[in-house]
C-alpha cells in the first residue's frame, strides 16, 4: 500500500496561475491520470480570492469530480482538504504496482505550488494536519474543524476506505491525547492570537463584551474576522480621519471620540494607526475609566509607534503595545519548540503503528474472520464503526459466509461483551416452541407448560441476542418481534404483563429477505426496523483472493488440533481450491481442509488429499458443457445425499451448510421437477 | 480512641495526597490528572465525614463546641464547598491553592482537640448547635472568596506585567474569580448575618447578663461582619471592581483566621463558657 500526499500552497498558486495568465493560455486536454490529476489541482487552487466558504462549496463539487478520476488513477481511496492557506489531496492505492501514484507524483512535482509527499512523510502530515498544525509550522486550530468537515464529506462521496478511516479514527484519538495532555491547542503564537487570549484572561467569555477600533491598519480586517470568531458581543468602529476604509460596512460605526464620558461601555479599546493628534491621552483614559467605574478596559495600542508611558498606573486599565504582545508571542515560541517536539514524537509513533498495522496479518483477522479481500475489510470497518452502538443489523449472506462470526464479532466488539450472547436458529424450531423459547412461557401457558419458564430475551438481558434464519419466522412471531424492537417490550406466552428488556437484536438470512417482502411473506415494517443497517458478505467465489489466506488459516488451525505436522498446501492444490465454485462458501473450504488434515500423510497437502468435487480439473476451464451455477450445485448437492445414504445431518454437514438450508433446497428441487427420491 | 487517632491522621493524609494531584496538574497542567485530584479530594471529603460522625459518637454531641471541633467541622464544610463548586463550574486550578489551608487548619485541630465528653449545659441546645453551623459556613464561602481573591490578585499580576507565568497559564479570567468571589462573599454574608442572630438570640436565653461585658469574641465577629458589609457596599454603591474589592476579601479573611484562633483562644472568656 502507498500513501501520496500533496499539499498546495494556495498563495504561490495563485501567484502561479497569475503569470499562467498572462503568458499564453492553452491547456492541453487530459490525457493520462496524473495529468488529469493535476488538472484538476490545478483548477481547485485557481483563485485565493474565493472565500472560505466558496472554497468549500467547490470542494464539494469537486468531491463529485474526484470520485470520478480515483478509479482512473487506480487509486482506491483519497481525501481533499482545502484550508485557507493549503489544500491538501491524501491519495491511497492498494499496490504499488499499478504506479499511479509515483507517476502522479512525478507529475506534480515541477508545479511551484505544489509538494508532494509520499508514504511516511505522508502520513505524518495528515497527522499533523488533523491537528491544526500546517506543513509550514504555523497552527491553525480552524483547520482542524475544515478536516474534519473535509473526511465527512469524502466518505460520504465513498472516496475513503479502511485505510483513511483507520487514519482518521487515529487522528481523533491523537487529538484527544494531545488536548488532554499538552499545552499545544492553548499556546498560541500570533500576535491576533495572543490579544484574544489577554481578553478572554481578563474577561472570560467575550460574548457580553464590547469592543472598539479606531484607526486603520492592514491588519484591521484579520483582528475583526478573529474578534468575531471569538464571538464578540459588539464590535464598534472609529476609522481614522474622514476618509472611507474598507470592509467597515459590516461594524457600527461611531463618529466622535472627543467625549470620553460617552465611551463606558468599550470593554476592548484597540489602537491602529491614527493620524492626527493622539486624543487618547492619561487625562482621557482617566476619564474614560472613571465613567465605567473602573471596571477593568484591555487597551492595545496595536499601531507602528505606540509609546504611550504611564498607561500602566491607572487602574484596572491593562494597556498592551504591539511590541508587549510580540513579546509574549516569543516567550509562548520558546515553549511551543518543546511542545511541538513531544508531539512530534507522537505523531512518529503513531504513523509506526499505521505501518505495523498495514503489514501485519492482523490487518485481516477480525474476530474469528479472515479476509483481505477489499470486500471483507469493508465489512471490519463496518462492524467496528456499529458495534458500539445498539443499532440492530441485518446480516445477509449465503449459508457458510460467516454470518454468525460476524454476530459474535459485533457482540465482541461493543460494551455488551462482558454480557450474553446467544445464537437462535429461528428455522429449526416450530412455531408455538420458538415463541415460548424466545419470549418465555407463564404456567398453564399451554399444555405441558408446568413452571414459568424465562425466554431467551429475559436470560440475555443487557447482552445479544442472534436471530439466525430471521426469514423463517412464522407472521405471528414478526409482530411480536417488532413490537420489541419498536418498544423494547416483551410478554411471555399466556401473560399480560408486558416487560421491559435490554437486548441488542442482531438478525441474519440466508435468503433474500426483500424478495420474502415482496411476496408477502416477511412484514415490510419489521424488514425496514432489522434493516437499520445491512452487511452483506460476500460469497466466497467473490472474493478468490481470500481462498489462500483462509486455507492457510485453516490448515494452521486443524493441524494444531490434530498435532499434525502438516505445513502446506502444494501449488497444485492451492490453484484446484481457487478454481472450484464453493456453493458452500467458507463453510465448505474449512470442511475440505478438515478432511485434507485428517487424511494426508506428508507434510504437504496434494490434490489427493482433496475430496472428489475438487480432484477434477474445474468444469469451466476444459471446455465442456457450460452449466449455471444453480445445475451444478443441484447435482452436487443430490450427489452427496445419495452417497450418504440420505442421511441428511452427514450430507449438511460434508456440504458444509445448515440442515435447514439443506432441507429447504431439497424442497426447492423437488417443488421444481419433482425428480429427487 | 487509638482508631480515631488513626482516622484523623488518614484524613489529613487523603488531603496531602489530593493537594499532591491538584499541584501536578497546576503544574503541568493535564487534564486527565485533574480528574485524578478531583476523586482524591472527594475521597479525602467522604473520609472526613467518616471522621466527624465517629467523632459525633465519640463524644456525645456536634463536634462544634470549642474551636478544634469547630476547625475540623469547617474544614469539611469548606472542602465539601469547594468540591460542588468544583463539579459545578469544571474549574480544577483553585485546589492547589485550597488545599494546603485545609491541610494546615486539619492538622491543627488533630494536634490540640480535647475529646471533651463534659459538656456545658449551655451548649446542649440545637439551636446553638445552628448557630455555629451557621457561622461555619459563612467562614468557608470566606474562605473560597479569600482564595478566588488571592489567585485575582496573582492572574492580574502575570497579565500587568506581560509575563506568561503559570499563573497566566493555568487560570481561568479575572471575570471568573471576581464574580466566584462576590458570589461567596454574599453567600457568606447571609450565613454570618443569620448565625449571629441565632448566637445572639442564644445568648440571651442563657442569661439576662451575657452581653453586659465586651467579650472580645463579640467585637471580633461584629468586626467581620462589617468588613465583609464594606465588601458589598464598595461594589453596590461605590461600584468597585477588581483588585481593590479583591483586596478587602483577602483582609477580611485574615481577620477571621485570627479571630477565630487567636481572640477565641487567648482573649475570650464570656464565649468560652467555662
Amino acid at each position: 500500500m502507498s500513501v501520496l500526499a500533496y499539499y498546495i500552497s494556495l498563495d504561490a498558486a495563485a501567484a502561479e496561475k497569475k503569470a499562467r495568465a498572462a503568458g499564453n493560455d492553452d491547456s492541453p486536454t487530459p490525457a493520462n491520470p496524473a495529468e488529469a490529476l493535476a488538472a484538476i489541482l490545478r483548477e481547485l487552487i485557481a483563485d485565493t480570492a474565493l472565500s472560505a466558504n466558496e472554497l468549500t462549496a467547490l470542494a464539494a463539487v469537486d468531491f463529485a469530480r474526484l470520485a470520478k478520476a480515483t478509479p482512473q488513477l487506480r487509486c482506491e481511496e483519497s481525501l481533499l482538504v482545502i484550508g485557507s492557506q493549503f489544500a491538501e489531496l491524501y491519495l491511497i492505492e492498494e499496490s504499488s504496482e499499478n504506479g499511479a501514484v509515483a507517476r502522479a507524483a512525478s507529475a506534480a512535482r515541477p508545479h511551484p505550488a505544489v509538494a508532494a509527499l509520499s508514504n511516511q512523510e505522508a502520513v505524518i502530515q495528515f497527522f499533523r494536519s488533523a491537528l491544526g498544525w500546517l506543513p509550514n509550522g504555523a497552527h491553525q486550530a480552524a483547520h482542524v474543524e475544515t478536516f474534519r468537515r473535509a473526511h465527512a464529506l469524502a466518505s460520504e462521496h465513498g472516496l475513503t476506505s479502511v485505510a483513511l478511516n483507520r487514519l482518521f479514527q487515529r487522528a481523533l484519538w491523537l487529538h484527544e491525547k494531545v488536548r488532554l495532555g499538552t499545552d499545544f491547542f492553548q499556546n498560541v503564537v500570533a500576535v491576533d492570537d495572543v490579544l484574544l487570549e489577554v481578553a478572554g484572561k481578563i474577561f472570560g467569555g467575550l460574548k457580553e463584551r464590547t469592543a472598539l477600533l479606531v484607526g486603520n491598519h492592514a491588519g484591521l480586517p484579520r483582528v475583526v474576522k478573529s474578534l468575531q470568531r471569538a464571538g464578540i458581543g459588539h464590535l464598534y468602529f472609529a476609522p481614522a480621519g474622514a476618509e472611507k476604509s474598507e470592509g467597515d460596512d459590516r461594524l457600527q460605526r461611531i463618529s466622535s471620540l472627543q467625549d470620553a464620558t460617552q465611551l463606558p461601555f468599550i470593554d476592548l479599546l484597540l489602537l491602529f494607526d491614527y493620524p492626527g493628534p493622539n486624543i487618547f491621552t492619561r487625562a482621557y483614559l482617566q476619564k474614560l475609566m472613571a465613567a465605567r467605574h473602573q471596571a477593568p478596559l484591555l487597551l492595545a495600542d496595536l499601531s507602528a509607534a505606540a509609546t504611550r508611558e504611564g498607561m500602566q498606573k491607572i487602574y484596572n486599565l491593562f494597556y498592551f503595545r504591539r511590541g508587549d504582545l510580540e513579546k509574549m508571542v516569543e516567550q509562548n515560541a520558546q515553549v511551543r519548540q518543546q511542545i511541538d517536539a513531544e508531539v512530534a514524537a507522537w505523531i512518529r509513533a503513531e504513523v509506526q503503528q499505521f505501518y505495523q498495522w498495514l503489514t501485519s496479518a492482523d490487518r485481516f483477522h477480525f474476530g474469528s474472520m479472515v479476509g483481505r479481500s477489499r470486500q471483507m475489510q469493508q465489512v471490519f470497518e463496518l462492524i467496528a464503526r456499529i458495534a458500539q452502538t445498539d443499532i440492530t443489523v441485518l446480516i445477509e449472506g449465503e449459508s457458510g459466509t460467516g454470518k454468525e462470526l460476524v454476530a459474535r464479532a459485533i457482540h465482541q466488539s461493543s460494551n455488551r461483551a462482558p454480557r450474553a450472547f446467544i445464537a437462535v436458529n429461528c428455522g429449526a424450531l416450530p412455531e408455538n416452541l420458538l415463541e415460548s423459547e424466545l419470549f418465555g412461557h407463564v404456567r398453564g401457558a399451554f399444555t405441558g407448560a408446568v413452571s414459568h419458564k424465562l425466554g431467551l430475551f429475559e436470560e440475555v438481558s443487557g447482552g445479544t441476542i442472534f436471530l439466525d434464519e430471521i426469514g423463517e419466522m412464522s407472521p405471528a412471531l414478526q409482530v411480536k418481534l417488532l413490537r420489541f424492537l419498536q418498544d423494547g417490550e416483551i410478554k411471555r406466552v399466556g401473560s399480560n404483563a408486558v416487560l421491559k428488556v435490554d437486548v441488542r437484536v442482531l438478525a441474519a438470512t440466508n435468503r433474500h429477505l426483500q424478495t420474502l417482502v415482496h411476496e408477502g411473506k416477511f412484514r415490510s415494517d419489521l424488514y425496514y426496523r432489522l434493516n437499520v443497517i445491512g452487511i452483506q458478505l460476500p460469497a466466497l467465489r467473490e472474493r478468490p483472493e481470500d481462498i489462500e489466506l483462509l486455507a492457510q488459516h485453516f490448515l494452521r488451525k486443524f493441524a494444531g488440533r490434530m498435532r499434525k505436522p502438516v505445513a502446506a498446501l502444494s501449488p497444485a492444490a492451492l490453484r484446484q481450491l481457487r478454481q472450484y465454485g464453493w456453493p458452500g462458501n467458507v463453510r465448505e473450504l474449512e470442511n475440505v481442509l478438515e478432511r485434507a488434515v485428517a487424511l494426508t500423510g506428508s507434510a504437504t497437502i496434494d490434490i489427493i488429499d482433496l475430496p472428489a468435487p475438487l480432484r477434477e480439473p474445474a468444469r469451466s476451464t476444459n471446455g465442456a458443457a457450460r452449466l449455471p451455477l444453480k445445475e451444478i450445485e443441484r447435482q452436487y448437492i443430490l450427489d452427496t445425499v445419495t452417497a450418504c445414504n440420505d442421511n441428511y445431518d452427514e450430507a449438511a454437514r460434508v456440504l458444509g451448510i445448515g440442515r435447514t438450508t439443506l432441507w429447504r433446497k431439497l424442497k426447492n428441487y423437488l417443488e421444481t421437477t419433482g425428480d429427487f427420491e | 480512641m487509638l482508631a480515631i487517632h488513626f482516622v484523623q491522621w488518614l484524613v489529613v493524609a487523603a488531603y496531602v495526597g489530593a493537594l499532591i494531584y491538584y499541584a501536578r496538574f497546576f503544574r503541568r497542567g493535564k487534564i486527565m490528572e485533574s480528574a485524578r485530584a478531583g476523586q482524591l479530594l472527594a475521597l479525602a471529603a467522604g473520609l472526613h465525614f467518616f471522621y466527624l460522625i465517629h467523632l459525633a459518637i465519640f463524644t456525645g454531641h456536634l463536634p462544634v463546641t470549642d474551636v478544634f471541633e469547630s476547625i475540623t467541622t469547617c474544614v469539611w464544610l469548606f472542602g465539601a464547598v469547594y468540591l460542588s463548586l468544583e463539579w459545578r463550574l469544571q474549574e480544577r486550578s483553585l485546589g492547589a491553592f485550597i488545599l494546603p489551608i485545609i491541610i494546615v487548619l486539619q492538622t491543627a485541630s488533630n494536634l490540640f482537640l480535647a475529646f471533651n465528653r463534659e459538656l456545658p449545659a449551655i451548649l446542649q441546645n440545637v439551636v446553638f448547635e445552628i448557630h455555629v453551623l451557621m457561622i461555619l459556613l459563612s467562614y468557608s464561602a470566606f474562605a473560597i472568596s479569600f482564595i478566588a481573591s488571592l489567585l485575582y490578585v496573582l492572574l492580574s499580576r502575570d497579565i500587568e506585567r506581560k509575563s506568561l507565568g503559570l499563573f497566566y497559564r493555568r487560570l481561568p479570567s479575572l471575570a471568573f474569580f471576581d464574580s466566584l468571589s462576590n458570589f461567596a462573599v454574599n453567600t457568606g454574608l447571609v450565613f454570618l448575618t443569620v448565625g449571629v442572630a441565632l448566637g445572639v438570640y442564644t445568648g440571651i436565653k442563657v442569661s439576662e447578663t451575657f452581653f453586659d461585658s465586651w467579650d472580645p469574641k463579640f467585637i471580633a465577629v461584629g468586626l467581620t461582619w462589617l468588613i465583609y458589609a464594606l465588601h458589598l457596599f464598595s461594589r453596590r454603591a461605590a461600584g468597585w471592581q477588581g483588585k481593590r474589592v479583591a483586596l478587602i476579601s483577602l483582609f477580611g479573611f485574615s481577620w477571621v483566621l485570627f479571630s477565630f484562633l487567636v481572640v477565641s483562644l487567648v482573649f475570650s472568656k464570656v464565649h468560652q463558657f467555662q
